[in-house]
């Protein structure tokens, strides 16, 4: 695994806005091309496996998180719960999910969280550096066929989805948002799925009939969302989903609310300890735990988060989230590539790994300033 | 070979790029207003476009000192002016966040 500096493609701000994407321009520098990553072949397959591993382990949490009832553990509200087991024991479908990994090359791959309701940067990794590779490393191969098996798995599930249009839902206020949206649509309709795009805000919610509709009072049956589940169940509508359970298949399925919660951390530690690629966590700090980071049940982009080395504030970021408490994680230091940590986004579709996405950023937490660089091997 | 063999889309590169394509006034630019072409919106709606696009801006209302956000709107679309239509309630969903991203 190397950073390797090299010559940006001429004219290249317009060749990424050519293909959609546009957000890039709208604050500071995100998609770069003074650089790149190079791998090789088992440098790719070790993250690989780490992530189909890493997969298997979330699935046998989830499980045991059911099991038990350890939804308090979760602050997960109590008129929710029939709902996710619902959505598990009936395996409503899934697409796609990214953990963050560390990794610098050759020592085991750690697992930092699973993204696992709502990720974004799927556009980026899937689009613009497979154009970028294409143009500039054609004879070389890239760890990424997520936009064939975003395809493959749409189709799949034209068989297994209820009858009607499947909906496509999100905030229409952020670009990135609507750009993650709109791709897996793209894909959607290459699938040949009869697809529609919706508002989150404009989603129905008919009191005669118990279900969720469109903008022409037509029934929901089926939706992907770009919105979290943690924020939809306190919301005003989130008292309906479980009456509208058996009514509409939402992706990703309600189950991803136990994933792609922190505590999920804790509870993997406890399930599968000295995991090679996970790090230890816990809902406690342990008092001899000096080096950690301190990260809210519930955030995103990197908020609310509190590195601590040797018992010394390393940085911390601002946000509104750590309402429902924290989990502790053992601090791992991030290689350094050029000054800069990298941290690697691999994609899950189907359940399968599907390719990655690098994000770096000269400071410990990876947020909505990092920089997104391509790869090759 | 772990890349795909081929990407071509057929909604994004067209609606996604036409954001920013179309160049908003600065008077635009002050409202924060955000361009997306009809590609993306039309298949919900029946409004009237102009000139390729529809014209989004943020709209909510202030209750007791607070200003609550309501979300996006545009006059080219066909909303409706109601949060109730007939058994139907709309906007119990997308209040919490402005930006999803993670």
């Amino acid at each position: 695994m190397q950073r390797i500096k090299i010559q940006p493609r001429h004219n290249w701000q317009q060749k990424i806005e050519q293909i959609g994407f546009t957000f890039n321009s709208q604050g500071s520098a995100y998609w770069t091309e003074d650089a790149c990553y190079r791998f090789n072949a088992h440098e790719i397959n070790k993250l690989e496996e780490a992530t189909q591993t890493l997969y298997a382990l979330c699935l046998e949490a989830v499980q045991h998180v059911i099991d038990n009832k350890l939804y308090h553990l979760f602050h997960i509200p109590q008129h929710i719960i029939p709902f996710i087991e619902k959505s598990w024991e009936e395996e409503h479908p899934s697409v796609y999910g990214r953990f963050d990994l560390v990794f610098d090359g050759y020592s085991q791959v750690k697992m930092l969280e699973f993204n696992a309701d709502t990720p974004t940067s799927l556009f980026e990794s899937a689009v613009v550096q497979w154009y970028w590779l294409q143009e500039l490393f054609p004879e070389y191969d890239q760890f990424n066929s997520i936009h064939e098996k975003l395809i493959d798995k749409w189709k799949e599930l034209k068989q297994y989805l209820k009858p009607g249009t499947l909906y496509f839902s999100g905030l229409m206020e952020s670009v990135e948002d609507l750009t993650t949206v709109e791709y897996l649509r793209d894909c959607a309709v290459q699938a040949g799925l009869d697809t529609k795009f919706i508002a989150i805000e404009d989603i129905g919610w008919d009191f005669t009939k118990q279900q969720f509709t469109d903008l022409e009072n037509k029934p929901i049956n089926n939706i992907f969302k770009l919105y979290p589940w943690e924020w939809m169940v306190h919301e005003e509508f989130g008292v309906n989903l479980a009456a509208s359970a058996g009514n509409a298949y939402w992706i990703e399925p309600a189950w991803k609310m136990i994933l792609s919660n922190k505590a999920i951390l804790p509870v993997l530690w406890k399930l599968f300890p000295n995991h090679p690629n996970l790090l230890p966590a816990f809902f406690e700090r342990p008092s001899l735990m000096n080096s950690f980071v301190k990260k809210p049940l519930l955030s995103r982009e990197g908020a609310n988060i509190t590195l601590v080395k040797n018992n010394s504030l390393l940085e911390s970021s601002d946000g509104e989230y750590g309402e429902e408490g924290y989990i502790f994680q053992e601090y791992f230091e991030i290689p350094q590539f050029d000054n800069l940590r990298p941290v690697i986004g691999s994609w899950l579709i189907d359940g399968q790994p599907a390719g990655i996405g690098i994000r770096e950023t000269t400071g410990y937490i990876t947020g909505n300033m990092s920089r997104f660089v391509a790869h090759y091997f | 070979m772990k890349k795909s063999t081929s990407v071509k889309l057929v909604i994004v590169g067209t609606a996604l790029s036409a954001c920013a394509s179309c160049k908003p006034s600065e008077q635009e630019i002050r409202d924060n207003r955000l361009h997306v072409r009809t590609d993306t919106t039309s298949r919900y709606s029946h409004g009237h476009m102009y000139g390729g696009f529809y014209r989004f801006s943020p709209y909510g209302f202030y209750s007791g000192g607070r200003y609550t956000r309501g979300g996006m709107t545009s006059n080219d679309i066909n909303k409706g002016s109601s949060s109730y239509h007939n058994n139907t309630k709309r906007g119990g969903f997308g209040h919490k966040g402005h930006v999803v991203g993670s």
